[in-house]
């Protein structure tokens, strides 16, 4: 999808990148230990195209967090694990070394707590530093298969011509538990004119 | 259907338009408060009064951390101010912040204790409010604690009987029971006794957190005569609770004790290893006076039995150990215990610069004794024989049957030849002396050859060519005598 | 009489954006200087081959080698360079390791304040 210029894009990622940064810093503190986020890879691609990708790359079952946005873009905000993996990022951030069978409600709560503060930063990083105002909804943590992640982002619902999915592949390591995520910004593309021109009126003062 | 939706959807609508949303609010089974852009508390629900014990006029138009002057935690600050002002929805999960908000709640039994929370902000749209809504979870909180400690349990159950099944030392593995339990009960050392042979006294074996003047406070716990946690976990084969060791009076005694190591309670759990046999206890020694709940009581009941299972397998391997190196006839040491022995005193000898000495020994008249009365009784000679030749050693002295009717003793340091031989001349007195079998009397004697380390030899090989060969000129000397290898 | 020759500053991040807002932030200081860009660990190693600039500004996170990994090889090979991390991400270890190299640690995005008190602290 060619919406974005290569300096556009290139803003968004180092954007996010600040985003992800102030996150893994507010995380730190919240573990207290080191947490290690990586640079992140981002694209841009069309509703069909991410339910391609999302059967291609993601495992079979998924737990996440998301969380609806609005201001100056609108839409649905989502971090993905693979599910087991989620368990061993949950216990690595409250010490434990055990593994059980299930995510029980607690460890729900909590890894909706580490998407909060992953998707909020990400959010509110895009917004101050382009000037502008997002709104958050409370994070809900999920566990599905992966043909019900479409539904659960709301991709059929909205209307896909108008729908734009920023997808954002970010690799976490937290104590001895490394592994890979997905952000996935689910944007409605009536909203993107905004979010264009404020990436727009932000590069002209630059360039 | 069409229809249907619809009339319900504006039915619900009405029923919904003139209901009271603060009355709703009220009802629910949870906190929620809504606050203002500046953080101030507008409306708060009778949860919230209930479980701060403040009155709602008296929260409102105050913020939380006015309200909670330097309790509340940064994170939950930083929230607040973020939902508030920035417009960010946030969570709060109990497991990330085990405090939030001090509230309380009543138990059914009536006692106030903290109350696990989780907390949601959520900044509300199409108005400037953020409604702030407070989950007891507390319930949850218990159901994960005991999921957690299953699987913990399961865990280190498993640990222990790696170590057992691969062999490890008997105190390591008891060791790592008692490790186990004080992980599981904080607070509370442990110790594992175990009953002595006679079933009698009740020894310490195990007690790595507890200081060793512990370990060696007394010899044993008499089962018999002392009353104490302990010893009635053994006699009534059960769970024994002393949940305040300064009111019970049997602990009178050892009062003193348990206040120098900060025992408060005694739990006891008897091991009982196969055929219900009571082998010892595991004790637990919380630090704090109560008793052991549900949790509590199967772990002590899951460690004991573990503590079974790895004591059956020693005393196994032991047994199997023991008659690899012994002679089942008379129970002495065999040759390949004689020769680890000699090594190790061989050892020892050359390190502190000791004399010790090796005897050779045979009967005189043995094949007689066989060849008139029979296997039977030639092996009844030797057991006795057996016997009283160990009767005149020092327990560290070996005495070990090595053949038909041959024996060697190894005194373990002699200061002078003369107590070697003296030595000599007490066994050959007490082989001499006849057996009484039946109406039967067995009477032999016997040949001793003596070496002496360092002077005739020093070497294992040497010592005990040395005494062979001098237990054959004692023979040819007229038997019934010690010879001295020169 | 002192004679002062421009300042040399090498500016390492693979984001062309965040580079441009450093230079802007620098240039808005009024110092003379002449700058060096590198978008990657490599591309900055292969500039000081044959550049010697006073100073480095360094992007933590980078595809590929890392900020600080690169600064470890750079404080072999040029001793007399003086480098700063300039990193989103704040975490008080990322600072020690930054600081055990000899590093300051300059938070993103950075102020005008933080970058002169850095690039005109006493050598």
């Amino acid at each position: 999808m060619d919406l974005f210029s290569a300096d556009e894009h290139d803003l968004i990622v180092e954007l996010m990148n600040m985003g992800v940064g102030r996150a893994a810093h507010a995380l730190s503190q919240l573990v207290n230990d080191e947490v290690l986020l990586s640079v992140p890879r981002l694209e841009f691609i069309s509703v069909p195209e991410a339910q391609q990708a999302f059967r291609k790359d993601l495992p079979p079952f998924l737990a996440g967090v998301m969380q609806d946005f609005e201001g100056f873009i609108n839409g649905r905000a989502a971090l993905l694990f693979p599910e087991a993996r989620s368990l061993e990022l949950v216990n690595a951030m409250i010490g434990e070394d055990l593994s059980a069978d299930e995510i029980t409600e607690l460890e729900h709560e909590t890894l909706a707590e580490l998407g909060n503060i992953l998707l909020n930063h990400c959010l509110a990083t895009l917004a101050n530093q382009l000037k502008q105002q997002v709104q958050t909804d409370i994070p809900q943590a999920f566990s599905i298969s992966a043909d019900e992640l479409p539904g659960t982002l709301n991709l059929y619902q909205s209307d896909s011509e108008n729908t734009l999915v920023m997808l954002v592949q970010i690799d976490f390591s937290l104590r001895n538990s490394a592994l890979r995520g997905y952000l996935a910004f689910i944007i409605d593309l009536r909203s993107a004119d905004a979010f264009v021109t404020a990436l727009r009126a932000y590069l002209a003062e630059l360039l | 259907m069409q229809n249907f939706s619809e009339q319900s959807g504006s039915c619900l609508s009405n029923i919904l338009d003139n209901l009271d949303c603060t009355d709703l609010l009220h009802s629910l089974d949870g906190g929620v408060l809504l606050l203002d852009a500046q953080c101030r508390i507008i409306f708060c629900n009778r949860w919230f009064s209930r479980h701060t014990g403040l009155k709602e006029a008296s929260m409102l138009g105050k913020t939380l951390p006015e309200l909670y002057p330097e309790q509340l935690p940064l994170p939950l600050q930083d929230a607040l101010e973020t939902g508030c002002r920035q417009r960010m929805g946030r969570i709060l999960s109990y497991q990330l912040h085990k405090r939030l908000l001090p509230l309380q709640r009543r138990t059914p039994r009536g006692e106030l204790q903290p109350l696990h929370q989780s907390i949601l902000i959520k900044p509300l749209s199409q108005s400037e409010l953020t409604l702030v809504q407070c989950l007891d979870i507390t319930n949850a909180v218990k159901r994960e604690q005991h999921l957690r400690a299953g699987e913990r349990i399961l865990k280190l159950e498993r640990t222990v009987l790696e170590l057992i099944a691969t062999g490890d030392a008997l105190d390591n593995v008891l060791n790592e029971i008692c490790n186990t339990v004080e992980q599981l009960i904080p607070h509370a050392p442990s110790a594992i006794m175990l009953l002595d042979d006679e079933r009698e006294l009740l020894h310490i074996k195990s007690a790595p957190s507890l200081p060793s003047a512990f370990m060696q406070r007394e010899p044993g716990l008499n089962i018999n005569t002392a009353a104490t946690t302990c010893t009635r976990a053994v006699q009534t084969r059960a769970l024994a609770i002393t949940a305040d060791i300064h009111q019970d009076d049997s602990w009178q005694p050892r009062r003193e004790m348990a206040q120098r190591l900060q025992m408060a309670a005694c739990w006891a759990q008897p091991i009982i290893a196969a055929f219900d046999e009571v082998i010892g206890v595991f004790a637990c020694y919380p630090q704090t006076p109560h008793s052991p709940n549900e949790f509590e009581r199967q772990l002590l009941q899951r460690m004991a039995h573990l503590a079974a299972i790895a004591m059956e397998r020693h005393r196994r391997v032991e047994r199997i150990r023991f008659l690899a190196m012994h002679d089942p006839l008379t129970g002495l040491p065999n040759r390949s215990l004689l020769n680890e022995h000699l090594g190790r005193n061989l050892r020892r000898a050359h390190r502190e610069g000791n004399q010790f000495a090796l005897m050779f020994i045979d009967l005189d008249g043995f094949k007689q004794i066989n060849d008139q009365h029979g296997h039977d009784a030639g092996d009844d000679l030797l057991s006795v024989l057996g016997s009283r030749m160990t009767e005149q050693l020092r327990g560290t002295d070996t005495c070990a049957r090595i053949g038909g009717d041959e024996f060697v003793v190894m005194l373990e340091t002699v200061h002078s030849v003369d107590s070697a031989t003296q030595v000599a001349e007490k066994i050959l007195s007490c082989l001499s002396a006849p057996v009484q079998r039946g109406q039967q009397q067995l009477k032999v004697s016997a040949s001793i050859g003596i070496a002496i380390y360092p002077d005739d030899g020093t070497s294992a090989d040497a010592l005990l060519t040395g005494a062979d060969d001098a237990m054959y000129q004692a023979k040819a000397k007229g038997k019934n005598c010690w010879y001295r290898f020169n | 009489m002192m004679i002062t020759k421009p300042l040399s500053l090498l500016l390492v991040d693979d984001s062309r954006i965040a580079r441009l807002s450093l230079k802007r932030q620098l240039q808005a200081l009024g110092l003379e200087m002449s700058l060096l860009e590198a978008d990657s660990a490599d591309s900055a190693e292969t500039l000081l081959q044959t550049a010697t600039p006073d100073i480095a500004l360094i992007d933590f996170n980078m595809p590929g080698r890392d900020g600080l990994q690169l600064a470890e090889g750079l404080k072999q090979s040029h001793p007399h360079m003086r480098m700063a991390l300039v990193t989103a991400n704040i975490q008080d270890a990322l600072a020690k390791r930054a600081q055990a190299l000899g590093m300051a640690f300059l938070p993103k995005p950075t102020t005008a304040e933080q970058l002169s008190a850095f690039i005109q602290q006493e050598k």
